[in-house]
C-alpha cells in the first residue's frame, strides 16, 4: 500500500471514533441545555401562577386553565411522596389539533396558597425543541464531517507536496544501475531529514559508480591479461609436440600441462562472458527462433547424444520467438542441452518441448530432485564431474535473468526438467 | 607466403615465428604501432595478423591503414580482448578473420591457408595433394578421381590436417576446431578418435596412402613424404 494511501487511511479510522464521540457529547450537551431551559421556564410559570394564587388572580387563572395550558387543583397533600414540591417528568399528551398523542415536559408542583393547597400541573410540547435539537445536530454534524474531510483533503495533499522528495528518491533508487554510469538528480528539499537522505544517496551512488566501474575495468584487464600468457603456454605446446622422439612420460606431461591450460582458458572465458552478461554488455536484440537454435544445439552435441544412446525428442507446437542478443541465447541453449546431456544416463532420454510461450527441456537422470537453491549457483556440482565447470547453469540463469525470461528448476516424474519461460514483460516488447 | 606478425608479446612471437618458418614461410615482426605502420607502408605481405592492443596504439587504426593503401594482404585479427564490438569493428573495417587468444598455432594456420584460398582465384582454387583432391566450394574430395563421400565433420579434419601437414596436431586444437568455443567440454576426445578412425578408413578403402599418424597420448600428424 502506498505511503499516502496508507496515512490516509489510518487517518480515517482515528477521526471516525472520535467524530462519533464528539458527535455524542454535543448532543447530550445540547440536550441537556434545552431540557434545562424548559424546564426553567416551566418552573417561571409555575412561580407565575403562585403570584397569581397569592393575589387572587382569578382572571388569569381562569385563562390558563381555559387554554389547557395547566390545570389547578385544590389538594390537602402539600408535597409528594418522596417529599419534593416539583417534580418533572416526560409524558405524553393528546394535542387537539394533530389528533394524536405528542410528547410533552411537565411540571407539578404543589404551591401554598392563601386558603388551601394546590397542585399545579403545567406541560410543553418538546417537539419544537426536538427540532431545534435536530437542527443543531445535523449542522454540528454538517460542521464535523466538512471540516473532516476538508482536512483529510489538506492532509492529502500536504503529505504528497512533503514526501515529494521521498518519491523522488524511492524512484532514483528504483531506476539506478551502476552500470548506467549516471547518478541520478535528486529533488531539492528544505527538509532536514529530506536533505540529508538525498545527500547520502547520492554520495552512495556516486562511491557504487566508481567502484563498479574499477571492478569492471580490473575484471576486463585480469581476463585479458591472463589470456596471454594462457596463449604463450598454449603455443609452446603446440611447438613442444612437434619434437619428434617424446618419451611416454614427457607426452603425459605435456597433456596434463594442455588440459590444465585448457580448463583455465574456459574457465577465464566463462568468467569474463557473466560479468559481461551482469554488466549487460549484450545490448543488441532481435527476435530469434528457439527451435533452430535448439536444432543448431542439438547437433552440436550429436556425437554425445549418440555415443550415450540418448533417446531424443523435440516437440515443437508453435515456435518460441524470444526477443534477445541471438549470441546470448545460443549460449543459453547450449548450456541447457549440454547440461541434459551431461547429467543423463546412457540408454536415457531427453524431451525438449518448444511452445509460443516456453521450452521445456526434460531428462532422465539420478532419480533423486537437485536442490534448487543450489542449482543455479556459480560453481556449484551437483556430482563431481571433471569436465564440468559448475558454471553452465549460472550462466544460462544469468543469460535468462537479463534477457526478460525465467529459468526454473522442477523435478517431475523422476525427471529433471529446466523450464524457461517468456515473462509479461518481454511480452509487451514484442 | 610472407607473414606480417604485430604482437606484443615476445614469447608469442617466437612461438608463431618458430610454427609458420617451419614451413618455409617468411615471418616478419612487428612489437608496436610504429614500427608496424613503417612495415605496411614499405612491404607487401600475404597475410597480417594484427592484435588489438598495441603499445603506441590500436590495431584497429592499423586495419584502416592497410585497407586505405590497397593492400591485398589477408587479414586475421589475434586479440586477447574477446569482445563483440571489437570483433565486428575489426570485420567491418575489412579483416578477413577474428582469432581470440589463446589459440592453437595449428588453428590460426588453417586459418591463414583457408584465408588465403579465398583471396586467390576466389577460393576456386582446389586442392592437390597427391592423390588427394578438394574442391573447397563444393566440399567434396576425390582420391585418384573418385568421389569419397565424408562426413561434414570428417571433411572438415581432413582439411585441418592438410593444413597442418607434416605437423603433429593436438586433440584438444581437433576439438576446438569442430566445436568451436563448446570444445573439450563433453568427452570429444573419444569422438574425435571415431571421426578419426571413420575419415582413415574411407580414405584407405579408395587406395588412398595412409598419411595419418597417431601419436601417442597427443594427437595425429598427416604426414606426406616431402
Amino acid at each position: 500500500m502506498k505511503l499516502l494511501s496508507k496515512t490516509s487511511l489510518y487517518y480515517v479510522l482515528m477521526s471516525i471514533p472520535l467524530l462519533l464521540l464528539f458527535g455524542f457529547v454535543c448532543y447530550q450537551v445540547i440536550t441537556d441545555e434545552v431540557k434545562h431551559s424548559n424546564d426553567e421556564l416551566l418552573l417561571n410559570r409555575v412561580h407565575l401562577i403562585e403570584h397569581y394564587l397569592a393575589e387572587n388572580d382569578s382572571v388569569s387563572i381562569d385563562f390558563l386553565i381555559k387554554t389547557k395550558e395547566a390545570t389547578i387543583t385544590k389538594t390537602l397533600k402539600n408535597n409528594f411522596r418522596n417529599g419534593s414540591k416539583i417534580i418533572f417528568s416526560d409524558t405524553l399528551i393528546l394535542d387537539k389539533s394533530e389528533n394524536e398523542m405528542a410528547p410533552n415536559r411537565m411540571i407539578s408542583a404543589f404551591v401554598q396558597g392563601e386558603k388551601a393547597n394546590f397542585q399545579i400541573k403545567i406541560w410543553r410540547s418538546t417537539i419544537e425543541y426536538d427540532e431545534l435539537i435536530e437542527g443543531i445536530l445535523y449542522l454540528l454534524v454538517g460542521i464535523l464531517a466538512t471540516f473532516f474531510l476538508i482536512s483529510l483533503v489538506l492532509n492529502f495533499w500536504i503529505s504528497k507536496k512533503m514526501w515529494q522528495p521521498f518519491y523522488t528518491a524511492v524512484n532514483n533508487l528504483e531506476g539506478f544501475r551502476a552500470s548506467d554510469n549516471r547518478v541520478p538528480i535528486f529533488e531539492k528539499s528544505t527538509t532536514r531529514e529530506f536533505a540529508v537522505l538525498n545527500n547520502s544517496l547520492q554520495k552512495m551512488m556516486g562511491k557504487m559508480i566508481t567502484d563498479y566501474n574499477s571492478q569492471k575495468k580490473f575484471t576486463e584487464n585480469a581476463a585479458h591479461e591472463i589470456q596471454t600468457p594462457l596463449a604463450v603456454i598454449k603455443s609452446k605446446v603446440d611447438l613442444l609436440i612437434q619434437s619428434e622422439n617424446l618419451q611416454e612420460n614427457e607426452v603425459d606431461l605435456i597433456v596434463a600441462i594442455d588440459d590444465a591450460c585448457a580448463k583455465m582458458s574456459r574457465l577465464n572465458k566463462s568468467l569474463l562472458l557473466l560479468t559481461k552478461i551482469e554488466n549487460r554488455q549484450f545490448k543488441s536484440t532481435e527476435m530469434v527462433a528457439v527451435a533452430k537454435v535448439v536444432d543448431a544445439s542439438l547437433l552440436l552435441f550429436e556425437d554425445s547424444i549418440a555415443n550415450k544412446k540418448i533417446n531424443l525428442l523435440h516437440n515443437t507446437t508453435i515456435d518460441l520467438l524470444i526477443n534477445m542478443n541471438s549470441d546470448l541465447c545460443l549460449v543459453l541453449i547450449n548450456n541447457l542441452v549440454q547440461n541434459a546431456i551431461r547429467h543423463n544416463t546412457i540408454g536415457g532420454s531427453i524431451t525438449i518441448t518448444t511452445n509460443s510461450n516456453e521450452i521445456i527441456v526434460e531428462n532422465t537422470g539420478i532419480s533423486q530432485a537437485l536442490d534448487t537453491s543450489l542449482v543455479f549457483e556459480r560453481f556449484h556440482k551437483s556430482i563431481a564431474t571433471d569436465a564440468s565447470l559448475g558454471l553452465g547453469l549460472a550462466i544460462a540463469y544469468e543469460i535468462a535473468e537479463v534477457s526478460g525470461l525465467s529459468l526454473h528448476y522442477q523435478f517431475v516424474n523422476d525427471r529433471h526438467c529446466f523450464v524457461l519461460r517468456v515473462l509479461q514483460s518481454q511480452k509487451i516488447f514484442l | 607466403m610472407k607473414i606480417l606478425l604485430i604482437e606484443d608479446e615476445p614469447e608469442l612471437q617466437k612461438s608463431i615465428k618458430q610454427y609458420f618458418e617451419m614451413e618455409g614461410n617468411v615471418v616478419e615482426l612487428a612489437s608496436n604501432y610504429t614500427k608496424a605502420q613503417q612495415k605496411i607502408a614499405l612491404y607487401d605481405y600475404d597475410c597480417i595478423l594484427v592484435d588489438i592492443t598495441l603499445p603506441g596504439g590500436s590495431g584497429l587504426d592499423l586495419i584502416n591503414e592497410v585497407k586505405n593503401q590497397k593492400s591485398k594482404a589477408g587479414i586475421i585479427i589475434i586479440s586477447a580482448k574477446n569482445a563483440l564490438d571489437d570483433k565486428i569493428k575489426g570485420l567491418d573495417l575489412g579483416a578477413d578473420d577474428y582469432l581470440p587468444k589463446p589459440f592453437h598455432l595449428s588453428e590460426l594456420n588453417s586459418r591463414i591457408k583457408a584465408l588465403i584460398r579465398r583471396k586467390s582465384f576466389d577460393g576456386n582454387l582446389e586442392i592437390i595433394l597427391n592423390e588427394i583432391r578438394i574442391s573447397p566450394l563444393e566440399r567434396t574430395v576425390f582420391i585418384h578421381d573418385e568421389l569419397v563421400l565424408l562426413t561434414s565433420k570428417e571433411y572438415d579434419l581432413l582439411l585441418y590436417f592438410i593444413a597442418n601437414k607434416n605437423r603433429v596436431v593436438s586433440k584438444s586444437a581437433l576439438a576446438e576446431h569442430l566445436w568451436g568455443d563448446d570444445a573439450d567440454r563433453l568427452d570429444n576426445f573419444d569422438f574425435i578418435y571415431n571421426h578419426v578412425k571413420n575419415l582413415r578408413k574411407k580414405l584407405v578403402e579408395k587406395k588412398c596412402e595412409d598419411y595419418l599418424h597417431t601419436i601417442y597420448g597427443i594427437g595425429y600428424n598427416f604426414k606426406i613424404q616431402r
